[in-house]
């Protein structure tokens, strides 16, 4: 079955990422998809490197939080009529041409929501950094715990969603934790998840940029406090 | 355990949850507080009456059973303002997400 790639719609959160969000950029575009840019408060020159491509830019007029980015994203892609929605990072962590594959279960019907994973194929666990999968292996149990979604990864932003799944999630958690309040939603909604076999690409830049380790603690204090209020 | 760990410990988690479940009706955290006023202003006018009711509690001092209570009080006051705060945080997420899709900058090829 094919589809209008203008439906599909690439969702990119970007905080202070001036430096590579046009290298990530450029090779979407080429795709035909509908590029959308949600620029989440930059002091630096995020805007201006994307001058002339053509993408929607959204900008929130402070820095909130990439789980707010996402919503903001989702929100904007609903009300222009698109039928899936795809996270993607702006960090060039992700790869364009992996998109069809996260896109294919959704197309075909089989799944409202498709889940990147690094833990399906020996070749990319063997790239996530050990003190990383280490991490990434204490937040796929507390995800469990806390969601009731058995995942075999956890947080790596690569994700898409059929018109039903964007119509249904509202994200509240504005920061880290929104990945596992996604779950909660996903579980409470009853959407199908699959999961898809991603690489991801770890350089100096996206290392150093992307989360903390020890952000992991407050993602669990994030969703304990959202559970209460 | 002493009657005094049971009568603080006991209240202090049936507030807890009656707060948590109640944060977002303004008529019940007003009037929680305007309770826990009007028993601070019995104590002022009538201090004794502390250490009477310490002694009963198996309390040595009326000052240490106001410590305890303050420390109550504080904690019912940090929940009300945290709930606040979640509350105006999310309304101005909208407002920011609104503003975002209202002026955003279609370059579309």
């Amino acid at each position: 079955m094919t589809i209008d790639p203008k439906t599909v719609f690439v969702l990119i959160p970007a905080y202070r990422e001036a430096l590579v969000i046009a290298r990530t950029v450029v090779p979407l575009v080429a795709t035909g998809y509908r590029v959308v840019v949600i620029d989440d408060g930059s002091p630096d020159d995020t805007e201006r490197v994307l001058q002339g491509l053509p993408i929607d830019y959204l900008r929130h007029s402070i820095n909130l939080g990439t789980g707010a980015a996402r919503q903001t994203g989702m929100t904007y892609a609903l009300r222009e009529g698109a039928e899936y929605a795809v996270h993607f990072d702006a960090d060039g962590q992700h790869d364009a041409s992996e998109i069809p594959k996260m896109l294919e279960p959704l197309i075909a019907g089989r799944t409202d929501v498709t889940l990147g994973t690094r833990f399906h194929r020996k070749e990319d666990i063997r790239e996530i950094p050990p003190v990383r999968r280490m991490v990434l292996r204490g937040a796929i149990f507390v995800n469990l715990l806390m969601t009731g979604v058995k995942l075999s990864d956890a947080h790596n932003g690569f994700r898409a969603f059929n018109r039903k799944a964007i119509s249904k999630i509202q994200l509240t958690e504005n920061r880290m934790a929104y990945a596992s309040e996604l779950l909660t939603i996903i579980r409470r909604e009853k959407l199908r998840v699959e999961e898809v076999p991603v690489h991801i690409v770890y350089t100096d830049y996206s290392t150093h940029k992307g989360q903390r380790n020890m952000n992991a603690i407050h993602i669990v204090i994030d969703l304990i406090l959202n559970r209460l209020f | 355990m002493s009657p005094i760990k049971v009568l603080l410990i006991l209240p202090l988690g049936a507030v807890l949850i009656f707060l948590i479940s109640r944060l977002r009706n303004p008529t019940v955290y007003r009037l929680t507080f305007i309770a826990f006023a009007i028993v601070g202003m019995v104590f002022v006018v009538d201090p004794e009456l502390t250490n009477s009711i310490a002694h009963q509690l198996n309390v040595s001092r009326g000052a240490d059973l106001m410590f305890y209570f303050c420390a109550i009080v504080g904690f019912c006051v940090m929940l009300v303002f945290y709930s606040k705060i979640r509350s105006l945080e999310a309304m101005q997420t909208l407002i920011v997400r609104e503003h975002a899709i209202e002026t955003v900058k279609k370059r579309i090829a």
